[in-house]
């Protein structure tokens, strides 16, 4: 081997030390499984409880994993992730995370651990349909004063229209009351 | 025997006088009508492009979404409380001056309305979608109550103005000449319903006058305090205003005197009215105006000393666009020329004749135009979220309409004008025997009297 050759041999054995160095950080990543769990069929209004279970390569349960909860959605012509909240795992590796079931028909609740140093990212989901309809919230506008209501307005328009139609029965006493009777088209009488 | 002849020879004459404009139409007449039909021609001709092009053919946008329209609309609202409201008032006050402008002033409101009723129409672009208000309006919209506010309005109007034109109506049937056509003769007659005068019909007609009377001062004062509710229920900075009722109801009260003078004085030139229409009606009126000007003037002082005081969240915006910024000129307008320039003309004695009043209401009515559009515009100008203010300034479509409006407004008044006396002949016959009666029955009371004086100032010489 002459000297040359050494030093390529030597600058190999450098580059190949950085590239172990680099892939092994890596692969000690542990791999990360989540299970959600919830009732299938709910009520449109009910709270919806989601169970979500984190658990590593080897089964064991993971601690104080962050969860998104987020359930896909369209508005108009735009659509994307709706985000519900964020649950974080207790000891045993469970989470459990508690929303009100707002849109009828069905739901994909997605759970996502977007991973740290030491597990890599998972996701899973669950399926559930809300039935039933009928207005959540209603708005308290003003104050509530009993018996005042639309009926007040029917009320002051009905008298109005009233005093009209009374007007209107005048005019045809007028009409009757008159000695002249209704000409009927192209008839004349002018007085010059 | 005097007084009669003297009744009878008046009534001849304002029968003559009134009829007139009835029985001849001069070629200006109808130079002038086919100039206003051109008119109105063309603004048809504008909202057909807007109804093909949508609006996008004016310059209204998504944050200024009201602009001319929704500002004439307002104006013709406002102007049409000339008749009903005034004529009523003055009625009910048994002001006898007011029997020869009345008519006028009914004609007023019921054109108003009409001409004005339609600007939300086009304002909409889609005048099919009025429907939607029936099917899914909301009894708690202000827009709601517009509607029917306004509907009623019109309704009553219509009747207030028809009403005391019955005996008019039957005066002209009577006086129809044999060359009429049938036609003519039908309507006449119909619309008279057989009036012959009897007590009985004289007495009917009496009753729905005061009813009509009585019913019209609220509907009218509600009319344009709903409209002013369509501004005045929104969160905006200048129109979340609770003087806005009382104030566009003094607006619309002060601009309607306004054209109430304007139409008299032209009416009473063209058709030779001065015995009718004298310089005590327009004095009296003018009197009416100048008090409007000096409530409106206090009402702008109030309102903007209180909120310029505290000039709390986006008033400092709104007081800089109006009194420095780009509605100043339009500001400045209406106070200077709108307000305080006519209190000048009704305040001064050497300006307060026939012409000087007349020019105040011209100046009123172009400053009360002024007044509406940077109500409308000026409110929309003032930016709800964090961006720039958006500019207006209408494209010719909605300034060919509002020319086709107002052109529309004044061929209304003109055909008008040839059907029916302009001039309620029953009114002010009756109002002038009144007066010679009491003039005649003070001097039946006088005489004895002065002979009383003049003995007793005898005996008392002689003692």
């Amino acid at each position: 081997m002459n000297r040359f050759s050494l030093r390529a041999f030597g600058a190999v054995l450098i580059v190949a030390a950085y590239l172990l160095a680099g892939v092994a950080p890596a692969s000690a990543v542990e791999p990360v499984t989540l299970q959600t769990e919830a009732t299938k069929e709910v009520r449109l209004g009910d709270t919806v409880t989601v169970r979500v279970t984190a658990r590593d390569g080897q089964g064991r349960p993971v601690a104080k994993a962050t969860i998104l909860m987020f359930s896909p959605a369209q508005f108009g012509a735009a659509s994307g992730e709706m985000k519900l909240g964020q649950v974080s795992t207790d000891a045993s590796g469970q989470a459990t995370f508690t929303f009100q079931a707002r849109r009828q028909g069905p739901q994909t609740i997605v759970a996502r651990f977007s991973g740290n140093g030491k597990y890599s990212t998972a996701e899973n989901s669950v399926a559930l349909t809300v039935s039933g309809s009928g207005h959540l919230y209603e708005q308290k506008a003003g104050v509530e004063i009993p018996g005042l209501g639309v009926w007040v307005l029917i009320m002051l328009l009905g008298g109005f229209w009233s005093a009209y139609l009374f007007v209107m029965a005048l005019l045809t006493r007028i009409a009757r009351k008159g000695e002249q009777p209704l000409r009927s088209l192209g008839g004349g009488h002018g007085r010059e | 025997m005097e007084p009669v002849r003297h009744v009878e020879h008046f009534r001849e004459r304002l029968e003559r006088v009134a009829l007139a404009p009835l029985a001849h139409s001069g070629w200006r007449y109808f130079l002038w009508v086919f100039f206003l039909a051109g008119v109105v021609g063309w603004g048809a001709y504008a909202f057909l492009t807007q109804y093909r092009e949508g609006l996008i053919v004016t310059a209204m946008r998504d944050r200024i979404s009201w602009g001319l329209y929704i500002a004439l609309f307002v104006f013709f609202i406002g102007i049409s409380h000339a008749g009903t409201l005034i004529s009523a008032i003055l009625r009910a006050s048994q002001a006898g001056w007011r029997t020869p402008v009345t008519r006028i002033a009914e004609f007023i409101t019921v054109v108003a309305l009409m001409v004005g009723a339609l600007m939300p129409l086009i304002d909409m672009g889609r005048p099919d979608r009025l429907l939607n208000m029936f099917f899914y309006g909301r009894w708690q919209s202000p827009l709601v109550w517009d509607i029917l506010s306004i509907t009623t309005y019109l309704t009553g109007s219509i009747i207030y103005l028809y009403l005391p034109m019955i005996p008019d109506i039957a005066l002209v049937r009577d006086r129809l000449g044999p060359t009429a056509s049938g036609l003519k003769r039908w309507v006449y007659t119909a619309f008279s319903l057989g009036w012959q005068g009897t007590p009985d019909q004289q007495r009917y007609l009496g009753r729905a006058i005061t009813l009509m009377m009585l019913l019209i001062i609220p509907i009218a004062i509600s009319v344009h305090t709903v409209v002013s509710w369509v501004f005045a229920m929104t969160l905006r900075e200048p129109w979340d205003n609770p003087m806005f009722g009382i104030y566009f109801v003094a607006g619309a009260i002060f601009s309607g005197i306004a054209a109430l003078i304007i139409l008299m004085a032209v009416l009473r030139r063209i058709f030779h009215l001065e015995e009718y229409i004298t310089p005590k009606h327009f004095i009296n009126l003018g009197y009416l105006m100048g008090a409007m000007t000096f409530l409106m003037i206090y009402f702008n002082a109030s309102e903007y000393i209180v909120t310029g005081y505290k000039m709390a969240g986006d008033e400092a915006f709104h007081f800089e666009q109006l009194f420095t910024g780009p509605l100043a000129p339009y500001y400045w307008f209406y106070a200077l020329g709108g307000l305080i320039l006519p209190g000048l003309l009704i305040l001064f004695p050497w300006t307060r004749n026939i012409k000087g009043i007349v020019a105040a209401a011209g100046l009123v009515i172009a400053g009360m135009w002024v007044e509406r559009y940077f109500i409308v515009v000026g409110g929309l100008r003032v930016p709800l979220m964090p961006y720039a203010a958006a500019s207006y300034f209408p494209s010719w479509v909605e300034w060919s309409i509002m020319a086709g409006a107002l052109a529309g407004f004044a061929l209304i008044i003109s055909v008008f004008v040839k059907l029916f006396p302009v001039i309620a002949v029953w009114e002010v016959a009756e109002h002038h025997e009144a007066t010679v009666k009491e003039g005649a029955e003070e001097k039946e009371k006088t005489v004895p009297r002065r002979r009383l004086v003049s003995e007793l100032e005898r005996s008392h010489e002689s003692v």
